[in-house]
């Protein structure tokens, strides 16, 4: 071959090279970029939440490759020089309960998870808005504890006593089957001569009492329990909404209309409350007729009355002739969901009675109930005070108004942010500092019932 | 005790014989004249003719002040007594012979004064209207610085002194040591005669709706007090006035039977008569204070003497506050005129009113505050007649009417929810209303007792048959009482109970529902007087007839003395006698339960709906039998002129048929109601047509199941003055043991959820028998100085250890219903059943209490005399402040006695 031949094949060659390198655009994908905006919802971003962090995925239908990103300070990502194709887009943000309650101001109690998800084709560069949802923040929480009663000559005594039960979440809650009770724990003061004060019950100790586990730290016992009735979604309760549960539901300030329109007073109306409004009453003349065992007449205990329009709670236990609270303040509140079978619970003895008679007070065990909130009140005066009556894990330490008993005061739980127009109210699993004195009751459920006024 | 002194102490400066009268001492028995010491006749002077210490004949002086006796049968016997007493004066007594008895007689009385040289300041006994009757005199009450007639009867022998208590009511018991039930009916069976015309206490209403209280709980009180009223019970001695007592007599064994309608002591009250200085006494203890006055003139010759009284009591129960206090304010007018000797006339009115009143504490929120108003008139009238020529010695004629005004109030401030009334007063279903919580409840009973009497007693002069003396007398009563009053007054808007017990008060009205009792008496009883182996003997014996509404049994009475010799006599006696209940346990008001079946209430009364079932059952208890004591009793004197004289009683009663509260089970059904809600917010309410049975409702009704026993001793023995420290002792006690059960001997009890289960409905149990033994025994000394007018009592009170012993329980049933109705008792064989081990109650040991030790309790009583005119008195009790700690043991757990602190009372009192 000559020199000539050897030349051209290698010109050739090289030029082959050189189409190949360029004309790629005619034959080749082009890619493409999708930007991801993530928000919160109008609620959520008033809470104070920061749009930074948050981890987004994108995921080819196709291919299955997938590629994670985190936002910046303002919520945005960028996924660059993506194929086009067909994507999943899934964003979350889980934040612990302490992380939570320090961007927040508001305790949840569990770590509270942020997702958005969506399906997305991406054939071109585009934006996207993403938005996070949580799932149900919070539960319902007592917000209004009126125990102490107004005065017993001129108000209603201890008649007037109620709860009020707040939705302090952001998701409607159903209230049907709801628990609400008071435990049956040592009203005896510490410093009794007695030397029975000093340590609460141990329910080891209670007659003919059994049950699996740590008695008294697997269980809950209440002297009273009452259950809100219904199917399971007659009684929903909207968001930043709440009702009034009461002893008696009728107006105890002015308690009596006759036929002809004449109203008849308590001698000091304004120390008492207006219940007729309410949601739900303890009336237990019928569960008192069925538990009575007794040899005299069984006589309905003439302060209780049934306010037909007003509908009654269902009675688990009562000790007592109708639901009344301890007006000194050796008290407790237990609110609690449960899905075992009710009729199943069983009610044993005080553990300090030696014997059973027909007076001695019996505590109906719920093992490891679904605690949604629980308020340990105290007695003012501290020499009265009583061993703790809730662990601390549902109530670090106790409260109570600061008038005492028959004072008409009630205990109302701080707000701890308002999202718009939504209270947020503080619950940090310590009345003493969830809790402040209100001066005058108020079932009227406004917005004034939240001060301490 | 003291006889006056009988035989040789004819005091000669006092009295001398008169030969001056022309008389023809054939005809005339004895006679004579009783003056005072300025020589001025005494009329209305009572002049006693006893034999062997037994009462023959009394008689009152004429308005010359001369007396005699016409029997001339009395000049057989070998010697006699006189007694001669006047108001305000101090008594005599002497011993005749035959050789005195036609020679006229001369007394002069002298005004009471402690520089008398015989001054008798305790209760004696003598044998009066019963075999152990005990006398207090006028200077005895003046001496006790009575507040009331309780202070008095406190010095009986086996009582106690005590410190004057004028805050709740002082009712007696007499020889009993039971409590509650048979306490009451011990305690509603001593009668008060005053003047010989018995005072009623029958007719005392004052009580709310028995049916569900009882006899305690149905009276009124502000719920912190003890309540003012003692109906169902025995006289609340603070309202006896006893500003113009002369003379008490109180008996407590057998009484004769010319007095009747009692069954466990009577207490005879003369009232003064004829003229008398002025008299005041006022007394001061701690914050009660008394004041009484009496005074009686005669008027011109022939037209009788006028006496008055008047008595003031306040007491408050702590002078700090002016919460609690009692007050009594008495008035009584008494006109006495003779005609001659043949007849003498006393006309009496006599008001009193008391109050006890509980005001308002102003820090109470409530407003608790009670009264008790008692208004009383009464109007008698006894008429003497003596005979001369016929064989009836005396007839005596009474007339009595008395009208009373009693008022009964407690008020509470209620606060509560409004509450459903029922109001029907007929059985059946109907809906009752609602009314509000806040009110004022008010309790009023409002009674008005009405009665009136008559009596007439006719005694024949001794007559001779068989060897004996007989006297005879017999003689009728009739009385009638009955309440015009409103009764029970309820207010259904304001209740202060609702539904206790399933029961209501209901207004029930006196007036309208409480007929008056007629009670018709008769009685025959014969004096005899004879000579058993040469030694004298006297028997009483009688028989009593009370007729009530168809009812009558006899009653009879006898006592049996005999006198052995100079020293030693003995008396046994034994008698039957019957107390008639009162209105207030005959007429109770009907009982009515009320049900609710539907209570609800929505604070409109309009659409709120209170449906009730009211059940009505009547309560009639006309059927009630009377009440009957029986007592054997046996008393022993022992007199010596050397040392003093002792009396010793033994007794035994047996007490059937008393009034007794017990609970009766009522069993009725009842319809079951439901109920929907309209549109328009009204109730529907309708049938179910269930019906379910309530059986364990009961109500109180009364019978006559009540039964117990006392038995006991009491002794009394009063030396002679020792002259070297002039002082007496006496000593006098008593022991009772009372066996009782407070209740009907068998008692009902409603059956519980497992009988129930196996068809038993109630079950019969017995109750259990209680035995309590109580004494108390007192030495006392008396030094009386009558030189300068001086007088100390010491009386040192010992009570020895008291017992109290329960039966083990019986834990059988007697018998059972079931709810089929039958009906089964069981023998005690068959009680043991095991098939009727369900029935068996839990056993229960028998118990004994006693405390650790006897106590003794110091009282002293000094008076002094100024001029004749002006005493001073002080009396304290327990006047060394003795802290008497004695433990009982009880329930496992010692309790001691509290001490009642020392308590002064002083006074002074003026005769002008």
């Amino acid at each position: 071959m000559k020199k000539s031949h050897f030349l051209f094949l290698i010109t050739a060659i090289l030029l082959c090279f050189a189409s190949c390198s360029k004309n790629d655009n005619d034959t080749t994908v082009p890619t493409v970029s999708l930007s991801v905006a993530m928000s919160y919802s109008a609620d959520d971003s008033a809470l104070g939440l920061s749009k930074e962090n948050i981890n987004i995925t994108l995921t080819n239908l196709l291919s299955g490759q997938s590629y994670k990103i985190s936002t910046n300070a303002n919520g945005a990502a960028t996924f660059g020089n993506i194929a086009p194709g067909r994507y999943t887009v899934t964003a979350a943000k889980t934040y612990t309960a302490d992380s939570f309650y320090l961007v927040t101001n508001v305790s949840t109690g569990v770590d509270v998870s942020y997702n958005a998800s969506t399906t997305e084709d991406v054939y071109e560069t585009k934006t996207l808005q993403l938005k996070l949802v949580s799932g149900k923040v919070g539960d319902l929480v007592f917000k209004q504890l009126y125990y102490a009663g107004s005065n017993t000559s001129t108000g209603a005594a201890f008649r007037d006593v109620f709860v009020e039960i707040y939705n302090n979440s952001n998701d409607t809650i159903y209230l049907d089957s709801l628990y609400i009770g008071n435990t049956f724990s040592n009203n005896k003061k510490l410093t009794d001569v007695s030397g029975l004060g000093k340590n609460s019950f141990d329910w080891n100790n209670s007659i003919g009492i059994t049950g699996t586990g740590d008695l008294n730290k697997d269980y809950l016992y209440f002297r009273y329990l009452f259950r809100i009735p219904g199917t399971g979604k007659q009684h929903p309760l909207e968001p930043g909404q709440s009702i009034v549960v009461a002893a008696t539901a009728i107006n105890h300030a002015k308690p009596y209309t006759d036929n002809s329109g004449k109203t008849q007073g308590i001698t000091n109306p304004e120390l008492t409350v207006d219940l007729s409004g309410a949601a739900f009453e303890a009336y237990l003349v019928n569960y008192r007729q069925s538990i009575y065992t007794g040899t005299t007449a069984f006589t309905p205990y003439r302060w209780d009355i049934d306010n037909p329009l007003v509908p009654n709670l269902d009675v688990l236990i009562s000790n007592g002739q109708e639901w009344t609270f301890d007006a000194p303040g050796r008290e407790d509140f237990v609110m609690f969901r449960s899905s075992s079978d009710a009729t199943k619970w069983n009610a044993y003895p005080d553990p300090t009675a030696a014997t059973i008679v027909s007076s001695t007070n019996s505590g109906l065990q719920v093992y490891k109930p679904n605690v949604l909130d629980a308020v340990e009140i105290l007695t003012p005066n501290v020499d009265d005070r009583t061993a703790k009556r809730l662990p601390i894990n549902l109530d670090a330490a106790g409260t109570f108004v600061a008038g005492g008993q028959y004072s008409s005061q009630s205990l109302i739980r701080k707000t701890a942010k308002t999202v718009n127009g939504r209270r947020i109210l503080m619950d940090t699993n310590n009345s003493a500092e969830d809790f402040s004195t209100k001066a005058k009751a108020d079932p009227s459920k406004s917005d004034a019932s939240f001060t301490t006024k | 005790m003291l006889f006056r002194k009988l035989f040789s102490t004819i005091i000669p400066f006092l009295f001398f014989l008169i030969n001056g009268y022309a008389q023809n001492d054939s005809l005339v028995g004895i006679h004579g004249i009783v003056v005072d010491a300025n020589n001025r006749a005494l009329s209305f002077a009572t002049v006693d003719l006893l034999l062997y210490g037994q009462p023959l004949q009394s008689v009152k002086t004429d308005n010359n002040g001369q007396f005699s006796f016409s029997d001339l049968s009395y000049f057989t016997n070998d010697s006699l007594t006189l007694n001669v007493s006047y108001a305000d004066k101090s008594p005599q007594a002497i011993q005749l012979y035959k050789k005195d008895y036609r020679r006229p007689l001369r007394f002069i009385l002298q005004n009471l004064s402690l520089t008398l040289k015989e001054v008798v300041v305790t209760g004696v006994v003598q044998k009066l209207n019963s075999a152990s009757s005990i006398v207090f005199d006028e200077e005895a009450i003046r001496q006790m610085q009575a507040f009331s007639l309780m202070d008095v009867l406190n010095s009986l022998p086996g009582r106690k002194t005590s410190a004057p208590d004028l805050q709740s009511p002082q009712t007696l018991t007499l020889r009993t040591s039971a409590t509650g039930a048979d306490a009451m009916n011990n305690s509603f069976g001593i009668a008060i005669f005053i003047d010989g015309i018995r005072i009623n206490n029958e007719t005392n209403m004052q009580a709310r709706n028995f049916s569900y209280r009882g006899t305690g709980g149905s009276l009124v009180n502000n719920g912190q007090t003890t309540t003012s009223d003692v109906t169902f019970n025995g006289f609340d001695l603070r309202d006896i006035p006893i500003s113009n007592i002369e003379k008490i007599e109180v008996i407590q064994g057998v009484g004769s039977a010319r007095y009747g309608d009692f069954s466990n002591g009577a207490i005879l009250i003369t009232t003064k008569a004829g003229a008398t200085p002025y008299s005041l006494t006022t007394n001061l203890n701690g914050s009660s204070v008394s004041l009484s006055l009496s005074k009686g003139f005669n008027l011109q010759p022939k037209w009788g003497a006028i006496n008055y009284s008047l008595g003031y009591t306040k007491s408050l129960d702590d002078p700090r506050d002016n919460l609690k206090s009692y007050g009594n304010v008495s008035g009584s007018i008494k006109w006495s005129v003779a005609g001659g000797k043949t007849w003498t006339n006393s006309l009496t009115l006599n008001l009193d009113g008391n109050l006890d009143r509980v005001y308002a504490d102003p820090d109470d929120d409530n407003q608790k505050s009670s009264y008790s108003k008692r208004r009383n008139l009464r109007l008698s009238n006894i008429t003497n007649i003596n005979f001369k020529k016929s064989f009836l010695s005396r007839a005596s004629i009474s007339f009595s009417y008395s009208y009373g005004i009693q008022h009964s109030y407690t008020q509470y401030l209620i606060n509560g929810l409004p509450k459903g009334i029922a109001d029907k007063d007929t059985t059946g279903v109907y809906e009752g209303y609602y009314i509000p919580g806040n009110y004022m409840a008010v309790e009023e009973i409002d009674g008005k007792p009405v009665s009136f009497s008559n009596n007439i007693d006719i005694d024949t002069k001794s007559l001779k048959w068989l060897g004996a003396q007989h006297k005879i007398g017999f003689g009728f009563s009739y009385s009638t009482s009955g309440n015009l009053g409103r009764g029970n007054i309820v207010n259904p808007n304001a209740p202060r109970w609702v539904d206790v017990s399933s029961i209501n008060e209901r207004p029930f009205s006196y007036k309208d529902n409480v007929d008056f009792l007629a009670n018709i008496g008769f009685y025959i009883q014969d004096d005899i007087r004879g000579k058993l182996f040469d030694r004298p003997y006297s028997i009483n014996i009688g028989t009593r007839w009370n007729l009530q509404a168809g009812r009558g049994n006899p009653q009879p009475r006898v006592s049996f003395n005999y006198i052995l010799d100079e020293h030693w006599n003995f008396s046994t006696s034994y008698g039957l006698s019957l107390k008639s209940p009162s209105l207030a346990d005959m007429y109770p008001s009907p009982t009515f339960f009320d049900i609710p079946l539907l209570s609800l209430y929505t604070g409109y009364t309009k659409n709120s709906v209170y449906l009730v079932y009211t059940k009505k059952i009547e309560a009639d208890n006309r059927k009630l039998k009377m009440a009957a004591s029986q007592q054997w009793e046996q008393v022993i004197n022992y007199v010596s002129k050397k040392i003093g004289n002792l009396s010793l009683d033994l007794f035994y009663k047996k007490n059937d048929n008393g009034f007794n509260a017990f609970s009766e089970f009522v069993p009725f059904y009842v319809p079951e109601y439901n109920y929907s809600i309209n549109k328009d917010s009204t109730i529907h309410y309708f049938p179910t047509g269930n019906q379910s049975i309530i059986y364990d409702l009961s109500r109180r009704r009364m019978n006559n199941g009540l039964n117990s026993t006392d038995w006991g001793f009491q002794f009394s023995f009063q030396s002679n003055e020792i002259k070297a420290i002039a002082t007496s002792i006496s000593l006098r006690g008593g022991l009772t043991k009372s066996t009782y059960r407070g209740t009907n001997s068998i008692n009902t009890v409603a059956s519980n959820l497992a009988q129930a289960q196996q068809g038993y409905m109630y079950i019969f149990y017995d109750t259990l028998p209680r035995v309590v033994g109580s004494a108390v025994y007192t030495i006392s000394t008396n030094t009386h100085i009558p030189q300068i007018g001086f007088i100390v009592n010491l009386i040192a009170d010992y009570e020895p250890v008291t017992q109290q012993h329960w039966d083990a329980r019986n834990i059988y049933p007697r018998g059972y219903t079931r709810f089929d109705g039958t009906t089964v008792l069981l023998s005690d064989v068959e009680a043991k059943n095991e098939e009727y081990t369900i029935l068996r109650k839990t056993q229960q040991d028998g118990k004994s209490y006693s405390a650790s030790k006897g106590f003794w309790n110091l009282n002293i009583r000094v008076a002094k005399e100024i001029r004749k005119k002006i005493r001073l008195s002080l009396s304290a009790y327990n006047f060394l402040n003795f802290k008497t700690t004695m433990f009982r043991y009880e329930n496992n757990v010692f309790s001691s006695y509290s001490y009642k602190p020392i308590s002064i009372t002083v006074g002074a009192s003026f005769q002008l």
